[in-house]
Parts: structure tokens; sequence; C-alpha cells
């Protein structure tokens, strides 16, 4: 028992110092939440009597119907290229075609899909789209197989990056 | 040409791995959270009712022995229905400095009261913390550590919870019957006591709890009581044929682990709970000081989730103290452990739990009392918060030589139980 009094209070002192992820409600046990009912009819956490819903501290969701951290994420990623649309609600962003300065002749053209109002590892897919001007004519070329896990990965890592610095906010 | 066109896409995937220029971190967290960090408050009321039909069948179910409570002839039949309902209120709110805090009040139906059941507190609880630092809670319920923090219980997330689900206000439990369902680590009435804890936030995967409770009493305790060994500070009892089994200084820690490795989702704790009991004085009975150990796993994967646990110590069902002198009995050991899988596919959840638990029962009698349980569940859910469920039940609970049903002729050692559940539940 005492070994496990010194192992606790170790594992107290590194959270102390270091920056831990604030556990949620829904991350301990509750048998109210428990049970065979999925959610709610009045919505996932239940009649909002007054407020907003803060359960979702994670999903940042307000206004947005998916990820605030993965939309904020994406248009930070794909802010060098010129924007089509982007739906908040449903969760699509869309670039026009972009022509790096140094080749003029290529362009590329990208959508991104947000999935959900969780920050996961599979919430963001994106497509890229690749062309090339042959003899006044666009045509569409393939793309290199890792282009779009890249920008997944990017888009992903800055969305963490925008989550721990809203968690850190409020220092 | 193919020599620019693979400079070209080297260029753009470069012009991607370097991103954009980023904005500044606290504007960004302002515009991406919305309401984090925005100060305010909000006010959530969240409910449960169910509908249940159950065919039951269990030991000491009729009488052909009359007594206080029962006539030669009693007999019950084997199938019901019944309702139950919960409403839960949940406060939440963050200032300006970042500071997290809430409060949540949960009343339910009692389990007793047929014709017109009261309604009574089940959750008073406060909390207050920080991102970094944790949180501190405090009230009756939801506050102690291991209940907060165990893994492995499979068994509670299958359908109602399988034996520690609705099926329990089923049976007939007035005549001494036992089920196997006593889940001391559970969202039990023993975990009700009024306590503080704090709650680590999680790094590396790991986080921990610490709780203490002054005593066993919850809510505003029974100090109001003619019997001062009914109050919650009763500290030492005197008088012979007094039992001084009032728990005291009730502590928990427990140490869990969370992550995700390559798809597979491992979860892990391991702590323990110790107190202390009342003082016996003048010729009141004594009791030992209980203990208990606790450490279980879950692993997840597409769905699937396999898990179990093990608990041992010094303690009697509903982590109640054993008596320091016996007539008969030596040993003064509680062990049980249970396994559980669970699938989860579309809109169905299914899955199935076993448990055994073996404490002393009656210390006046050599044998210890042994309990096993099954269930098997599975629930559908038709939209949010509705949802359809079935249940089947086996309990075993034995002690050699000890008689259960002072109601019937001879000695009932052993008790069974077989119960189908199936039901409908409604969240809102």
């Amino acid at each position: 028992m005492r070994r496990v009094w010194l192992a606790l209070f170790a594992v107290l002192a590194l959270t102390a110092c270091g920056q831990g992820r604030y556990v949620e409600e829904s991350e301990y046990n509750d048998d109210f939440n428990r049970g065979p009912e999925r959610g709610s009819i009045a919505g996932r956490d239940g009649l909002i009597v007054f407020g907003t819903d803060r359960s979702r501290r994670d999903e940042g969701g307000g206004a947005l119907g998916v990820n605030a951290f993965l939309w904020r994420g994406t248009l930070d990623t794909l802010s060098f290229m010129p924007l089509v649309s982007a739906d908040p609600f449903g969760g699509v962003i869309i670039t026009d075609w972009y022509s790096p300065p140094e080749a003029p002749n290529e362009r590329f053209k990208v959508t991104a899909y947000i999935l959900g109002r969780q920050l996961r590892a599979d919430g963001i897919r994106v497509s890229v789209f690749r062309q090339v001007n042959s003899r006044g004519q666009w045509i569409d070329v393939p793309v290199t197989a890792d282009m779009a896990p890249q920008l997944e990965d990017k888009i992903l890592a800055r969305a963490r990056e925008l989550r721990v610095q809203s968690q850190l906010a409020g220092r | 040409m193919r020599k620019i066109l693979l400079a070209t896409a080297a260029g753009f995937a470069a012009l991607v791995a370097n991103g954009a220029t980023p904005a500044p971190a606290y504007a960004q967290a302002a515009q991406v959270t919305g309401q984090t960090p925005q100060p305010g408050l909000s006010l959530t009321v969240s409910g449960r009712f169910r509908f249940h039909g159950a065919w039951v069948d269990q030991s000491g179910d009729s009488a052909n022995v009359a007594t206080l409570n029962h006539q030669d002839g009693d007999k019950l039949a084997k199938y019901d229905f019944n309702t139950y309902g919960r409403l839960r209120f949940d406060l939440s709110g963050r200032n300006e400095a970042g500071l997290i805090y809430g409060g949540r009040l949960e009343a339910r139906m009692a389990a007793t009261g047929g014709g017109s059941p009261t309604m009574f507190f089940r959750r008073v609880t406060g909390f207050v913390g920080t991102p970094t630092l944790g949180q501190l809670r405090f009230g009756s319920g939801n506050v102690m550590a291991v209940e907060q923090m165990h893994v492995g219980h499979i068994m509670g997330s299958i359908a109602t919870g399988l034996l520690d689900g609705d099926a329990s206000d089923f049976f007939y439990t007035g005549g001494g019957f036992l089920a196997a369902n006593n889940f001391w680590y559970s969202s039990s009435v023993v975990n009700r006591s009024t306590a503080i804890g704090y709650y680590s936030p999680q790094f590396a995967g790991f986080d921990i709890g610490l709780s203490f409770a002054p005593s066993e009493k919850g809510f505003l305790g029974d100090c109001g009581d003619a019997a001062m060994r009914n109050c919650d500070r009763i500290e030492r009892v005197g008088g012979g044929g007094t039992n001084a089994n009032q728990v005291r200084n009730i502590v928990d820690a427990m140490l869990r682990y969370r992550g995700t490795f390559g798809g597979v989702g491992v979860a892990a704790s391991f702590g323990g709970r110790m107190a202390s009991t009342a003082d016996a004085t003048n010729g009141a009975t004594a009791f030992k000081n209980p203990w208990g150990l606790i450490g279980g796993a879950e692993v997840t994967f597409a769905g699937f989730t396999v898990g179990g646990l093990m608990h041992g110590g010094r303690y009697q069902r509903s982590f109640a103290p054993l008596q320091d002198t016996a007539a008969g009995g030596t040993k003064d050991s509680a062990f049980g452990w249970q396994i559980g899988a669970r699938y989860t596919f579309g809109a169905f959840t299914v899955g199935a739990a076993y448990h055994e638990l073996k404490t002393e029962g009656d210390q006046g009698n050599p044998a210890d009392l042994r309990e096993r349980g099954f269930g098997l569940g599975g629930s559908y859910s038709l939209g949010p918060g509705l949802a359809l469920f079935a249940e089947y039940l086996y309990s075993r609970v034995r002690e050699s030589g000890r008689d259960f049903f002072n109601y019937q002729v001879g000695t009932q050692d052993k008790m069974t139980a077989n119960v189908v559940l199936v039901g409908v539940g409604i969240g809102f």
C-alpha cells in the first residue's frame, strides 16, 4: 500500500509540473451515462436551460457544425491557396485552382472534409487534384500518393496545437 | 518536362509542409473555441426513463413456515412490469481566469414503494478546477476515487448493466435473498459518502484520483437520530450487544492509464480503499478496519471491448467491515474477479460478463459466502435517446450450512435466480 501511495504522489508531482490535459466529466464512471440509450432526445447532453453547451470543450462546437479545431486548422494550413467555398456546418472547404509561382503551367486544387464534431485522427479527409497545361488545355494528372496524407497530418497537427493553446489560454 | 512536374509537385509539397503563417496563438484560440476560454455559465437538465418487463425465477419465492412477514402458502409470480426514472441538473461554468466550476444535482425514484415511490437525491456534487491543475470535487456521489476511476467493469456497460443494472429491482429480497449483484466499487450506495476528492489532469496517458470521506454517511448526515451511534460523527461505541461497525476515515487512491496503440485502445487502473471503524468499549462488538485493492484493464479495437478486473482485501459485501472476533471462522479476506466482452456494430451493442466473489459471510459459520453471476445482454438504438434492450441473468449465492430462508422448512444454503429482462429506455 505504501508503494501505491508513492507511485500516486509521483504521478501527482508530474502532473503538477507538466502540461496535462484536463479530464472531462464524461471520462469518469457514472451510471447515469451508462446504459442502452445513446445520446438524448434533446441533444447530446440534455435540455439547455440557459447558457451554451460547455461539455464539448474538446470539440469546440459553438456555431460550427464540425470540430472547430479541425476547421481552423484546415483554414490555417490551406491559407496559401484561394478559397472557393467554406461550409462550417457541412464541414467542407474547397479551394480554387492554385499555381505555384515557379510553375505557372501546373495547378492544384484541394477539397477538405471535416468529419464530425470530435478531434480525431480520422476526422479529416483531404483530396488533392492536379492539372498541367498542355497546349493551352488543362489536363488532369496524378498526384503523388502521400500528398493528401501529408496535408491531413499537417491539419491534425495544427488542430492539436490550437486545442492545447485554447486550454492554456485561461491562465 | 517530367523534372519540372516533379519539382513543382515537390514545391507544392513544400508549401504544404511549411503551412500557413500562424496567427497570434491567443487570438486563434479565442476564434476556434468560441465558448472557451469565453467565461459564462450554463445549466442543463437531463433524465432517464425506463420501462421493464421481467421474468424472474428465484429461490425463496414461496413460504411454508409462518413468520412475522410470511404465511404458510405465500408464493410469488414469475413476471411483472416496472418503471424507473431519474433527473439530473448540471451546472457548469468558466470565469475570466479560466477557472472551471460547476455542480450536479441528481434525483431518482426509490427502489421500494410500489404505490407512489418517493424521489430521493442520488448525487449532490460540486467541482472546481483548472486545465493544468486538475479538479477538486466535493459532495455526495461522483466523488470517491475507486468508483470514478476503476476500469474493467464490463458487466456494468452492457444493456442496463446486467447484474449491476435494473433487474435487481425485481428480486424479492425481504426474506433474506441475496443475488450475485454486489459490486462495492461501482455506482452504488457504498459510494455515496459525503467526501472531497482531487482528480489530476491526464499526463502521458496517466491520471490519478484521491478522495477522503470522514464517515460513510452521505448528504445531510444522520445526527438528528435519537441514537448517538447513528450520528455521522460517532467515534466510539459502548455497551454490550452493540456493534461498533460504523466505517470512518475512508480514503481512496486510484491510478489510471488510457492510451491508443495503432488503433487499439488500452485502459488500466489500480488502486484501493482503506478505512477505519468506530472504537468499541464497555462490551461493544469491535470490527476490523476494512481495506481493499482493485485493478482492472480493458482493450478496445474496432468496436470490440474485452476487459476484466480483480479486487480483494478485508471486507464483507458492500465493503462492510468484519467482526474483530468471531465464534467460528478464522479467515478474513475477500476476493472477487470479473471478465467480460462487448461489441458495438451500428446501432447494436451486445455483450456478456461473468463474475465471482468470495467473502466471509456469516462469521459464525466456517464456510465462505460464494457468489457467481453471469449476464448476457444487448441493446438497439432506435434513435438519439431511444433504445430497446434485453438481458439474461444467472445468479448463484451459496454459504454451506447457513439457512437463508426461515420461512421455508429445512436449511436453504444456496440461492439461485434466472432473469429475463426486456425493456425500452428514453434519455433526454
